[in-house]
């Protein structure tokens, strides 16, 4: 790597999942976007942290495309081997048009916001139901780890009822994940990618069982609507393709809405005097909810890499053609071109849902953001009116991985004083 | 005869995801309000526009089809002379949605 005046001699990818950095960003995040706001780290990727590069990054998907099947193999070498990583070239969010246009469309009418209006009721359900079991420890005075009770359960028996997953599977499901994302990046060994094929078999041959079953008795749900459209036009979804796209949702589906579940306690501690607005009925909740997005991203930065189709000059330096380029969403989300006392919460930012970054922008917005909003907006009032006088009861443990902000355990207790 | 679409984004639903501007380059901006408008309002039909309506999170956006682009009223004659609109002619039909994929 050539040297050039003012590079800054870190890999900003591994400072950020470093202690200190789990538990604040922001200072090094500022510093970051304000002397490296293109920052190449020798990991090969560079990373963008500035606002509007960001958006220019996600919104011209025809100059910063997806990879092609080529790179993914150059990306993943052992992709073609490995049918764990093959399985990533089917999936929406790493294909192009047209065959993206013709996935997404398969899926697109499930995940609007009317549809995920129409499912209020259930999550409320659901929700009071996880709460239900943590109330009498907590209110006995009892430590309670919210993370592994609601946080984490929440929008995995949402999400597991809208795709059609029995409820007794969903946590051995869960469970397969993190095994199978270990092995999907380059530097992944042959005993991960292993690991990662033998599990990712197991996780296959479920949904391929579980397409049998749907075909033979369809019920309301996802998994029977795709399978009745593949049936009806082989063409419009292949095995393959249908394969990618359950495991995909699945592994990308609610890994994302937990954390954010997890930012939003933590939020609502730390800035107390904010949450009234979980107080304010449905609007009030979705102006928190909104501004909670923007605050604590659930993502760090993007999952899928874009490569640029030529030499890009963005407003913070140049990204080279080929390059593998990820936008830092929580980073931009705090900048200050964009959002005035950025690091100050405040819900009453007027049409936040249309500014905010974390679920992406353009072509691969984040099919799942009604589905995450409205969920978001039914837990967090049922906490808040559920724990009174809710404190943190210790540290939460905060996941070094990339690109989700999981925190994996979240122990609150009731406020003796 | 070429078939037009009238293209409507509703505000109140908008998020400004740019999914429609990436689905149909060309076809939609977002104004300082990160939200979307047609460049446009009328179009000669379009699969790229019909797929960006599907694909819209928000159903925001709204396509009517239109036999006669002057139906729109919003084309004058290049000629000068102004056509009357012809509203009993070719009454506006159903929100055109693209192919429906049977469920």
């Amino acid at each position: 790597m050539p040297d050039s005046p003012g590079r800054v001699p870190v890999d900003v990818l591994t400072e950020i999942v470093r202690t200190e950095n789990l538990v604040d960003p922001y200072p090094f995040l500022a510093w970051v976007r304000n002397h490296d706001p293109v920052h190449h780290s020798p990991s090969g990727v560079y990373l963008v942290s500035r606002y509007a590069d960001g958006r220019e990054v996600l919104q011209n998907s025809k100059l910063f495309r997806n990879p092609e099947p080529d790179e993914i193999f150059r990306l993943f070498p052992a992709a073609h081997r490995h049918r764990s990583q093959l399985l990533l070239l089917h999936t929406i969010a790493l294909n192009n048009p047209p065959a993206h246009t013709r996935l997404r469309r398969l899926v697109s009418r499930d995940f609007t916001a009317g549809r995920m209006e129409a499912l209020r009721g259930r999550v409320g359900e659901i929700s009071d139901r996880l709460i239900a079991a943590v109330v009498p420890p907590y209110r006995d005075g009892q430590v309670v780890d919210l993370g592994a009770a609601v946080a984490s359960q929440l929008p995995l028996h949402v999400f597991g009822e809208l795709l059609g997953v029995p409820e007794s599977d969903r946590v051995e499901l869960q469970m397969k994940m993190p095994l199978v994302l270990a092995a999907m990046h380059p530097g992944a060994t042959e005993e991960q990618l292993l690991t990662a094929d033998e599990i990712n078999e197991s996780i296959e041959r479920y949904f391929a069982d579980l397409v049998v079953k749907r075909r033979h008795d369809p019920q309301d749900d996802l998994i029977s609507a795709l399978v009745t459209a593949r049936d009806d036009d082989p063409d419009i979804l292949s095995f393959d393709e249908l394969m990618s796209m359950l495991w995909g949702l699945w592994a990308g589906g609610f890994a994302t809405t937990v954390a954010a579940i997890n930012y939003g306690v933590l939020t609502m501690l730390r800035h107390a005097d904010q949450v009234h607005w979980l107080r304010a009925g449905p609007a009030g909740a979705q102006s928190f909810v909104d501004e909670l997005l923007r605050y604590e991203a659930p993502a760090a930065t993007t999952a899928v890499s874009r490569y640029p189709r030529r030499d890009v000059r963005l407003s913070g330096g140049t990204v080279p053609e080929g390059a593998d380029v990820r936008v830092l969403f929580t980073a931009c989300n705090r900048d200050p071109d964009m959002f005035d006392e950025p690091d100050r919460f405040d819900p009453s930012r007027p049409a936040m849902h249309r500014t905010h970054l974390s679920f992406g922008h353009g072509l691969h917005y984040c099919l799942g953001a009604a589905l995450a909003r409205m969920e978001l907006s039914v837990i967090l009032p049922k906490i808040d009116s559920s724990f009174p006088d809710l404190t943190l009861a210790g540290e939460p443990t905060y996941r070094p991985a990339l690109p989700v902000r999981t925190i994996d355990h979240l122990p609150v207790a009731m406020d003796a004083a | 005869m070429k078939r037009y679409l009238r293209i409507q984004v509703d505000h109140s639903r908008c998020v400004g995801s740019a999914l429609c501007l990436a689905t149909a380059p060309g076809y939609f901006e977002l104004d300082d309000q990160h939200l979307s408008r047609p460049t446009t309002s009328v179009v000669p039909v379009s699969e790229n526009v019909g797929a960006a309506a599907e694909l819209c999170p928000m159903e925001a956006i709204t396509l009517t089809e239109l036999e006669d682009e002057r139906d729109s009223g919003e084309h004058e004659d290049t000629r000068g002379t102004r056509r009357p609109p012809t509203p009993a002619a070719v009454p506006p039909r159903q929100a055109f949605t693209g192919p429906t994929y049977r469920r």
